[in-house]
């Protein structure tokens, strides 16, 4: 700013139209005047707005004045500061805590890991084609290898299963985040839509809607298993991921460290009540139902081994649609079955609405009393079954023995 | 710790620094850096030293005390590379840095930062932007922006020169600080009034003469 201004004369008592006190009108045009010098400040006067304020300014000496301060202010805070050359001292500081590499080190760093990874490469491929060529080797049982599987699929499932694969085997240690690996990958996997067509594996088009009451009923023969949680926080790390062909389509199973295992299956073969119901009967079965912090109902089956399992989806079925007072006699009715049923809810949805005593996470559980059993029939006939059980009553009903061991 | 005046002058290298410097030339630097390339190092310093000079100094009113912190926060940020989120700016983490060790400065009142500062607040239990000033008025400022800001509150000191002197937008502000864009704003307005007084009250013809000559620190 020039000397010519420095030298303006500072008279705050000459010309000053500012109001008086108890001027409402002018006071209301002076806030008017500094809002808009605000705006101008900031940066956000528009255009049209810029006319009316300096208008305002040249009827308010004063207002002008105060403006030529804060804007002296202003160029004074952006004027440019000079420093020091820290360049230096800082280097030689951190050459003496860290020290720095030379070109030539970072090259030797750079050429060791493409040795390293090539080497990696080498070893896999190795491995890979050896798979390829002697199936057998390596004890992969009834279970085929990812990357077998991968080869017959399209790019997007194989893209899907190999990541599946990837973030389950390197699942980290905090639970949180293997069921948080749980829940996506498995659902991505079944996004890809992969499909069983006599034991080859092909890509179906169109995504797989998970969670949901209502996706669970319109996707037939789609067996999805949804929940890793607590198989893997009672499993420990996830040891493994496998995927295979079962009776009723593909199976992904996730396997922990102490034995739990969970299949996902993305079949599109249609589960059977008996089917389920031989499988929940196993040693060592566990059902859960519980509810997502959703509100959605999550039915799981928990096995141990490695044998597949679709009693998520039919299980699933079979408690689609029924109501909360109907959970109740699912719930009188899990020990007749013999099923280890629970309950786990989320924070916020407690068991009073469902018509269920136990609640809170961890809920009631109830011990396997050993099969799918042969008191079934006696005590099921005696009890009214629950509303929305049909399908499985009809099952039941048509013949009891097919629940028998 | 030097006097102003033997302060060097922006070298031709750091303008053509910071006026290229973009994000991706950047994150290649810090890459650089990272795997310990010195030269990579040196050009991340040379393009943010002045600014972050530029803000310290005025935060502290001290340039010995802004010099200390920023050399500290260089340092620091760089043996720290590898926990750079590249998602971020990096100017935006260094200035983070930096403001973390003046406020650990202020509040423990050592003499680490200012041998002049002794005494009188040691073991205060205040929060650290509480009440600065007193601690910052003792250090003398030679021109009157730096008298001016000094009565601002720190919020307010801060806000302002974050919008003026470093040009941040508002809502990178906001983000910087932690409160929503309406407070800054109040702040920011609220800051100029406060300097735009003391400006009138205090700053006689002369000074209004003196104004737009070279900046002076001694």
């Amino acid at each position: 700013m020039s000397s010519e201004q420095g030298e303006r004369p500072i008279d705050n008592s000459i010309g000053d139209p500012r109001p008086e006190l108890g001027d409402a009108r002018g006071e209301a045009k002076r806030r008017e005047l500094d809002r808009l010098v605000d705006e101008l400040l900031d940066g956000e006067l528009p255009r049209e707005k810029s006319r009316a304020m300096f208008e305002r300014l040249c009827d308010d000496p004063r207002g002008s004045r105060e403006l030529a301060s804060t804007q002296r202010a202003v160029d004074a805070l952006k004027a440019p500061v000079v420093g020091p050359d820290f360049v230096g001292s800082v280097t030689d500081e951190l050459e003496r805590k860290r020290g720095f590499v030379s070109e030539a080190g970072r090259r030797r760093v750079w050429a060791a890991r493409v040795a390293a990874a090539a080497a990696v490469a080498l070893v896999a491929g190795a491995g890979f084609m050896a798979q390829r060529s002697w199936p057998g080797l390596g004890g992969a049982g009834e279970e085929a290898p990812m990357s077998r599987l991968a080869s017959n699929v399209s790019s997007e499932a194989l893209a899907a299963v190999e990541t599946a694969g990837d973030q389950v085997a390197a699942a980290p240690e905090r639970l949180v985040d293997r069921a948080l690996v749980g829940l996506q990958r498995v659902e991505l996997v079944a996004s890809a839509g992969l499909e069983s067509e006599g034991g080859r594996v092909a890509g179906v088009a169109g995504p797989v809607v998970l969670g949901g009451r209502g996706t669970l009923g319109g996707e037939s023969g789609v067996a999805l298993s949804m929940r890793l949680k607590e198989a893997e926080a009672s499993a420990g790390r996830v040891s493994g991921a496998r995927i295979g062909t079962s009776e009723y389509g593909t199976a992904l199973t996730l396997s922990g460290g102490s034995g739990l295992s969970r299949t996902v299956v993305v079949g599109r073969s249609f589960v059977p009540a008996d089917v389920l119901a031989a499988k929940c009967a196993e040693p060592g079965a566990r059902v859960v139902v519980r509810f997502d912090r959703e509100g959605r109902r999550v039915v799981e089956v928990l096995d141990r081994g490695v044998a597949a399992t679709e009693a998520p989806r039919a299980m699933a079925m079979a408690m689609d649609g029924l109501s909360a007072a109907e959970f109740g006699g699912w719930r009188e009715l899990a020990p007749t079955l013999g099923l280890d049923l629970r309950f786990d809810f989320p924070d916020g949805f407690g068991p009073n609405g469902f018509g269920l005593d136990g609640g809170g996470t961890g809920g009631v559980t109830i011990p396997t009393s050993g099969g799918f059993g042969s008191g079934v029939g006696e005590d099921s006939s005696s009890r009214p079954a629950p509303i929305g059980f049909d399908w499985l009553e009809r099952q039941r009903g048509g013949d009891r023995n097919r629940f028998e061991r | 710790m030097g006097e102003i005046s033997s302060i060097s002058q922006p070298s031709a290298a750091d303008r053509v620094y910071l006026e290229v410097m973009d994000k991706a030339a950047e994150l290649r630097l810090i890459e650089l850096a990272q795997a310990g390339d010195k030269t990579a190092a040196a050009g991340l310093i040379r393009a943010h030293q002045q600014s972050l000079f530029a803000y310290m100094l005025r935060m502290s009113g001290n340039p010995d005390t802004a010099e200390d912190i920023v050399q500290d926060a260089f340092v620091r940020v760089l043996m720290n590379l590898d926990r750079f989120d590249p998602r971020f700016r990096f100017s935006t983490w260094l200035f983070t840095i930096a403001k973390r060790l003046y406020m650990n400065a202020v509040q423990k009142h050592k003499p680490v930062y200012d041998s002049d500062v002794v005494g009188g607040r040691a073991g205060s239990s205040e929060e650290p932007w509480s009440e600065p000033a007193t601690w910052e008025a003792r250090h003398k400022d030679s021109d009157a922006i730096g008298r001016a800001l000094q009565e601002l509150n720190p919020q307010q000191r801060e806000i302002v020169i974050l919008f003026h002197q470093q040009e941040w937008p508002i809502a990178l502000i906001a983000e910087f600080v932690g409160m929503p864009e309406g407070t800054i704003k109040s702040h920011l307005h609220r800051g100029r009034k406060k300097m735009r007084a003391y400006f009138e009250k205090h700053e006689s013809r002369e000074l209004a003469a003196r104004y737009g000559a070279e900046a002076s620190w001694a």
